[in-house]
Formats: C-alpha cells, sequence, structure tokens
C-alpha cells in the first residue's frame, strides 16, 4: 500500500540511511545518519531493517501529518513528541492514526533526532544512498508542503499486549548532554604528539558554531605536533581528531572529505561518533582515551543489542500480525 | 620497500609504503590497494590509496583490526606489480586562468616572487600522473607544478569552490570535479564537465592516467562549457 507522508513544520531535516559506503576511493564522503546508533535503534523499533531510509531532524522543532495509519518511533535527542498535541513516547514504537499532526520539537540535550516510519519511505539514491551530499547533486532538506510517499503494509491497531508494561522495548538511550565525554584510541600521528597528550586528555574543548556535519570545530589547549604539519593527502577516517594550524581541533564526521593532510591526534571510537552526532555549538567536549580492544568491543555490544532488538520486535510484529 | 601497517581507531587501517623511491612506492601503493579490493575481505568496506599510504576500512563488529591487518600484510606480500603504462589514458583540460575563476593566481605569483604568467607557464602544457583520486568527490590527484617553494593552503577555507576549478596546495595539484569548501589555492577553472553522477565510474579517468591543461581566453568557454571531459586521441588534444 502505498501512502504520504505530508510535512507541516520542515524544521532542518532530510531523508536520510546510514551511508554511501564504499566510494570513499571516488572522493566521495560516506554521509549517513550521524547518530547511527539512534538511526538504527528507531529502524529497528518499528520492524525496519537497520539501514532503512528515516528522517533526520536537526536542532530545530518538525512535524508532519501522515496521510495513511503510519507506525512510528523517535529516538536521538531529547525533545518532546507530539500526537495532536498530546505528549507520546520517545525510543518506542508508536502508532499514529491517518491524519494525525506529528511534532518532534523541543530538542534540548543533544542535536539531532531520528523519525522512524515502518515501511519504506520514497527517495532518489546514487550509489546505493539516499544521504543528501551536495557536491553529488542529491537529496536536500525538507521543504513545508512536501509529501514523502511511503510504502507500507501497516493497518492501524490496538492491542493490549503492546500497552503492557513488560513488553515495552528494552532499549537504552546514550547518555548525552554536557560536557561530553568522548571515547578515543590513539592515531596514526598520536606519538608527533608525545609529550601532549596528557594535557589533551585533561582539557575541556569547547564546539564553535562553525561545526556542521563535515566536522566539528572546537577551541582549547591545542597539542602542537613535534613535527611540520602539513603531510601529503592521505585517507582520513571519520572521527580522526585532526589538529589544524589555526587555532582549533578539527573532529571529522561522516560528512567529511576523504583526504586531508594535518595531524591526527587520535580517533573517536564507532561508538563515540554516535555521540558526536548528538553534540551542539557551544558544548563542552573531553576526550578519554581506549585501547583499540576496549573500543572494538564496546561497539560489538552496541551493534549486538540492536541485532537483538531488530530480530525481536520483527518476531513481535509477526506474532501480532502487524503488517 | 617494506609495508607498514597501523592502527587508526576501532574501524581502519592505514597502510604506508616504505623505501624505494617516490615512484616505487607510489606504484607499489596502488598494487596493493588493488589486491586488497580484488581480495574482497567481507569486513573490508573501502581501501583508500593516495600518493604511498592505504586507509583501509572495515566493520570491526565483523573483523577486528588485528585480523584486518594480517590480511593486509598476506595481501601486500603477493601483490601483483601495479603498470598503469598499459592503457594509460591521457586527458587535456583547457582551463581559463586567473580572474574570478583564478581569485589566488595573483597573490600565489606575489607570494613566489613570479609573474602571474609564468606561474601559468609552469602549470599548464606538461603531463601530470595522476596518484590518486581525494576529495572533494573525483578529484584527480597530482604531484604539483615546478614551483620555488611550497603553496600554502588558506588559513580558512572558502565555503565554496565552483566544480571544475583547477588548484594547488603545498607540493601537490587537482582539480575539483564537484563543487565543496576548500582550502587550496585557486589558479583557473575548467568549463568541461569531470563528474557525472548517474555514470558508472562517475569521471572518466583513473590513478595512473595522465592530464595536461592548457590556457583558454574568455571568447572560447562557451565552446567546451558543459561537455564532458574525454580521454584525448593520440594527438594529445
Amino acid at each position: 500500500m502505498t501512502t504520504a507522508v505530508e510535512i507541516r513544520e520542515p524544521g532542518i531535516a532530510a531523508v536520510q540511511d546510514l551511508g554511501r559506503i564504499g566510494f570513499t576511493r571516488y572522493g566521495v564522503p560516506v554521509g549517513g545518519a550521524l547518530d547511527q546508533y539512534s538511526a538504527r535503534v528507531a529502524n529497528a523499533l518499528v520492524g525496519n531493517a537497520q539501514h532503512a531510509r528515516l528522517v533526520e531532524t536537526t536542532a530545530m522543532d518538525f512535524g508532519f501529518v501522515p496521510e495513511g495509519d503510519v507506525l512510528i518511533a523517535v529516538t536521538g535527542a531529547v525533545a518532546t513528541v507530539t500526537l495532536d498535541g498530546v505528549q507520546a513516547p520517545m525510543w518506542r514504537p508508536v502508532a499514529v492514526p491517518a491524519g494525525t499532526h506529528v511534532s518532534v520539537s523541543r530538542i534540548r540535550v543533544g542535536y539531532r533526532c531520528y523519525v522512524a516510519v515502518r515501511g519504506e519511505l520514497a527517495a532518489d539514491e546514487v550509489m546505493g544512498s539516499c544521504t543528501p551530499d551536495a557536491g553529488l547533486g542529491i537529496g536536500g532538506m525538507l521543504q513545508r508542503g512536501e509529501r514523502l510517499p511511503l510504502r507500507s503494509g501497516f493497518a492501524m491497531f490496538d492491542h493490549p499486549y503492546l500497552r503492557h508494561p513488560l513488553l515495552r522495548p528494552d532499549v537504552t538511550a546514550h547518555r548525552l548532554g554536557s560536557p561530553w565525554t568522548i571515547d578515543v584510541t590513539d592515531g596514526p600521528d598520536t606519538a608527533a604528539f608525545d609529550g601532549w597528550t596528557e594535557a589533551f586528555y585533561r582539557a575541556g574543548y569547547t564546539v564553535s558554531e562553525r561545526s556542521n556535519h563535515v566536522g566539528l570545530r572546537m577551541t582549547g589547549d591545542l597539542p602542537e605536533p613535534s613535527y611540520d604539519t602539513e603531510l601529503l593527502s592521505r585517507g582520513v577516517a571519520v572521527g580522526a581528531v585532526e589538529v589544524t594550524p589555526s587555532t582549533e581541533l578539527l573532529v571529522l564526521l561522516r560528512g567529511r572529505g576523504v583526504t586531508a593532510g594535518y595531524p591526527v591526534v587520535a580517533v573517536a571510537t564507532s561508538t563515540a561518533q554516535s555521540l558526536l552526532g548528538q553534540v551542539r555549538p557551544g558544548d563542552e567536549v573531553r576526550f578519554r582515551r581506549r585501547s583499540v580492544d576496549e573500543a572494538v568491543t564496546a561497539y560489538r555490544a552496541e551493534r549486538s543489542a540492536v541485532d537483538q532488538l531488530e530480530t525481536r520486535m520483527r518476531a513481535l510484529f509477526q506474532q501480532l500480525r502487524i503488517g | 620497500m617494506t609495508v607498514q601497517v597501523d592502527g587508526y581507531g576501532d574501524s581502519a587501517v592505514l597502510v604506508t609504503v616504505r623505501g624505494g623511491s617516490q615512484e616505487e612506492r607510489w606504484r607499489s601503493t596502488h598494487a596493493i590497494a588493488t589486491a586488497l579490493r580484488h581480495h574482497g575481505h567481507p569486513a573490508v568496506l573501502d581501501v583508500m590509496p593516495t600518493y604511498d599510504t592505504i586507509l583501509v576500512e572495515f566493520d570491526c563488529s565483523l573483523a577486528h583490526p588485528a585480523d584486518v591487518t594480517r590480511t593486509v600484510h598476506a595481501v601486500a606480500a603477493d601483490a601483483s606489480p601495479w603498470a598503469p603504462d598499459a592503457g594509460t589514458r591521457r586527458f587535456a583540460v583547457p582551463v581559463r586562468y586567473g580572474g574570478e575563476h583564478g581569485p589566488d593566481l595573483e597573490s600565489l605569483a606575489d607570494e613566489l616572487g613570479l609573474a602571474p604568467a609564468d606561474v601559468v607557464n609552469l602549470h599548464a602544457n606538461r603531463w601530470y600522473r595522476i596518484r590518486c583520486i581525494g576529495s572533494p568527490a573525483g578529484a584527480p590527484m597530482t604531484d604539483g607544478p615546478d614551483l620555488p617553494a611550497p603553496v600554502r593552503r588558506l588559513a580558512t577555507p572558502r565555503v565554496r569552490v565552483p566544480e571544475g576549478t583547477v588548484a594547488v596546495a603545498g607540493r601537490q595539484a587537482n582539480i575539483y570535479a564537484t563543487s565543496s569548501p576548500g582550502g587550496w589555492r585557486l589558479l583557473g577553472r575548467t568549463p568541461l564537465r569531470l563528474f557525472d553522477v548517474t555514470a558508472d565510474p562517475p569521471f572518466p579517468y583513473r590513478p595512473g592516467d595522465e592530464i595536461r591543461f592548457f590556457a583558454i581566453g574568455d571568447d572560447e568557454w562557451s565552446a567546451y562549457a558543459g561537455e564532458r571531459l574525454e580521454a584525448a586521441d593520440d594527438h594529445g588534444r
């Protein structure tokens, strides 16, 4: 069945997925939801594949009206979710009757929310992904009045089991809020900052207004490398903490250019990268050193928890015959 | 030559080729990157070779960095030599130098103690080997022209560099195949289209191919505008 979602308050929102993977050798950044954990959980909660398209909304109030009955889940930053003005929970699947005004507003701890809708949202794709990329000319911000087609088998229901507390999905929102503790491992140039590492881990860094999906710029006690700071362009990973010649650290996010020549003093862990997607300008960030083993273990635990949630939710929807 | 593999967070390793000449390291880098892609490790998401390094990105929920490191060493030891000369393609790129299309030409010439025309003559009319594809999307990165000193990047990058802009930084050169923010120094711009998101691959050149720039006047711009960049015939035009 095809229905649609009409955008009423566009905020700063776009249709996203987990990214355009496998094209860094074409110079194409991976993009995708900046808080991957919240995006995966939102999709799992409505029984979608974790990489399904969903809406990412940043900072501003966002509102829409589904033309048909839909099942949604809102995750990410702490916000107020209402259905026709009545508060609804986050981090849970929520049934929304056709014509209801859904609002995600007052994002206040963290920066971005994710709205997953059971089914498939329509969007153009390039290189296997709908993630917006201005350089490629794909995707863009949602506009007031825009209708997003949705293919969905969902029909409205009201089942006592879904209201029973025992069957509330067991899912953890990650810990949000400034000051942020961002786990990092050593980077390829950490040794060049010998003598500065203690200060780097003690310092608080302030996130600048000039931050965006490409990277977070931060001011604070800047480490100084012991060698010339401009290297030949080489691949840089998402999460790299670069020391630039200006007075800022640059922590790369998923919109980052794939090559750069600045030294990398540390690399945010995969779990920390989801947190970085929630950091706001003006927030304070501290870095915490982790070993690679600790980082891998933490990420595997996180992915495993979401996989289990996905499995449980799909089984539940199947048992309850929810389309 | 030796292959060094360093950790780069929980989901990437950085491969550095050491020893030999710069040319040998570059060829070895691309040989290893090609071999890694063909090897097709199920956890590896991307293999990004540049001048003498390769960034290998993977899903660490599927493979531990130590496993990937072992794979890289094994593949590198067995990699066939890479010979781009067989089937090297050559591209001639018309450039309108200076003015609004090359806003840094004069300031750069000034810094280097040269006339703008000297900088143009050093940049144009010689073949550059494409060392890798970098950012923004589809940028053919080459060694830079023979300037008297490395080119300083802008302290504050421009918010938007138009696609087709020809640029230099450090001892490197590239073309902004797609528009993006950028801190390189801008010498001019080509009216040709380099990047087509609907094509596969989206740009016509590969590492190992060669590019040559030639100057055009304003009156010649529209003749090239919107045309795709294509490999030159044997006469190099």
